[in-house]
């Protein structure tokens, strides 16, 4: 998917309901929701945070949006200004349920995907998890955020991570090429087939 | 690690957009969106069209921070908005109750308040004097709303253990 195809980016589809609920389409507030919580929920369980906290997080986030709609200047933003809210919310709330270390070893066991619930069915899936978690911890969020948007949002969705790729264009960044080399030195990947 | 280097300045190429997609298929099935999550974020934001106030949080009792997983501490939190500003207070009665005091000051109009944890509310009015008590309020993640009667807006509280 290029960025003058057809199909429009995960961004721009976003930034078309943020306008039009800026224009009094009450209604299109609900869209921007269905459109982004996926992106915004796996952000909040990307930082290793409970489900409770991670919920939280994404809706106080949405709750700030239309506190502060007037202020974001370019529509196309809104995705990139929700992404950094819920970092920051998501940092905020985990803190301030002030857990004790044993609470957090509890809690975090759902922040882990169960294997056995893991659909990785052909081969070249699971070789492909495998090395997705031995990246470090920053590249296997950002990846995982980024997953959830679409490729022209690459970039925006990089910075609004505090990583960003740092050139203009949807260059492929340090994290996806570090994945790109283990996967090429593996046997077991057979030429990227998936 | 040029390599590395060197391909991190490449473009991404269809094999990234294979490997993205299969990233997210698996967390789509591993760690799906909470069922009722949209929905709970739509009433939210329902609320807040009544244009409510996000209140702020303003401190935590120093005892609650350290005490929180045992339940025989009083807890007090203070949160301020434009129209009013509270200090609650959380006295446990047990593992899944507690008896809420607040006392709203700031304002001059009757107020309601809700404490709202999941599907669960309990409300109370506000006396003349500031002072309410919901008792027993259920303990969890909880938000407060404060309905004003009249021209004002209503206040609501980011979520909070209690």
């Amino acid at each position: 998917m290029s960025a003058d195809g057809t199909v429009q980016s995960l961004a721009t589809r976003a930034a078309a309901a943020f306008s039009a609920y800026r224009d009094g389409e009450v209604r299109a507030m609900d869209e921007l929701v269905d459109l982004l919580t996926p992106v915004l929920w796996h952000t909040a369980r990307a930082q290793n945070v409970p489900e409770a906290v991670a919920q939280d997080a994404v809706q106080t986030a949405w709750l700030r949006l239309v506190e502060n709609a007037e202020r974001i200047k370019d529509p196309q933003a809104v995705m990139g200004w929700l992404i950094v809210t819920v970092r920051r919310e998501t940092w905020r709330v985990n803190k301030a349920h002030g857990r004790e270390d044993h609470d957090i070893d509890e809690n975090l066991t759902d922040a882990i995907p169960d294997p056995s619930t893991l659909v990785l069915r052909r081969e070249g899936h699971r070789v492909l998890w495998a090395h997705f978690q031995q990246l470090p911890q920053n590249c296997q969020a950002l990846l995982r955020v980024i997953a959830f948007a679409d490729r022209p949002d690459y970039a925006a969705v990089s910075e609004s991570l505090g990583m960003p790729v740092g050139s203009i264009g949807p260059t492929r960044g340090r994290c996806l090429a570090k994945l790109r080399t283990a996967l090429a030195n593996d046997p077991a990947w057979e030429g990227g087939a998936l | 690690m040029s390599t590395d280097r060197d391909l991190a300045a490449q473009p991404l190429d269809d094999v990234d957009t294979t490997i993205l997609d299969t990233i997210a298929e698996t967390f789509r099935a591993a760690d799906p969106v909470p069922a009722g999550l949209t929905e709970d974020i739509k009433f939210a934001l329902t609320v807040q069209a009544l244009h409510a106030e996000v209140a702020e949080l303003q401190r935590v009792g120093a005892e609650s921070a350290l005490a929180r997983s045992e339940y025989t501490h009083t807890q007090t939190l203070t949160f301020s908005a434009e129209a009013l500003s509270v200090m609650v207070t959380m006295s446990p009665i047990d593992a899944d109750e507690v008896r809420v005091d607040g006392w709203v000051t700031g304002h001059d109009f009757p107020v309601r308040v809700e404490l709202r944890a999941g599907s669960r509310t309990v409300s109370a009015e506000v006396d003349e004097d500031g002072r309410f008590t919901l008792d027993p309020a259920p303990r969890g993640l909880v938000r407060f709303v404060f309905l004003p009667e009249g021209d004002v807006r209503p206040v609501i509280t980011p979520t909070v253990e209690i």
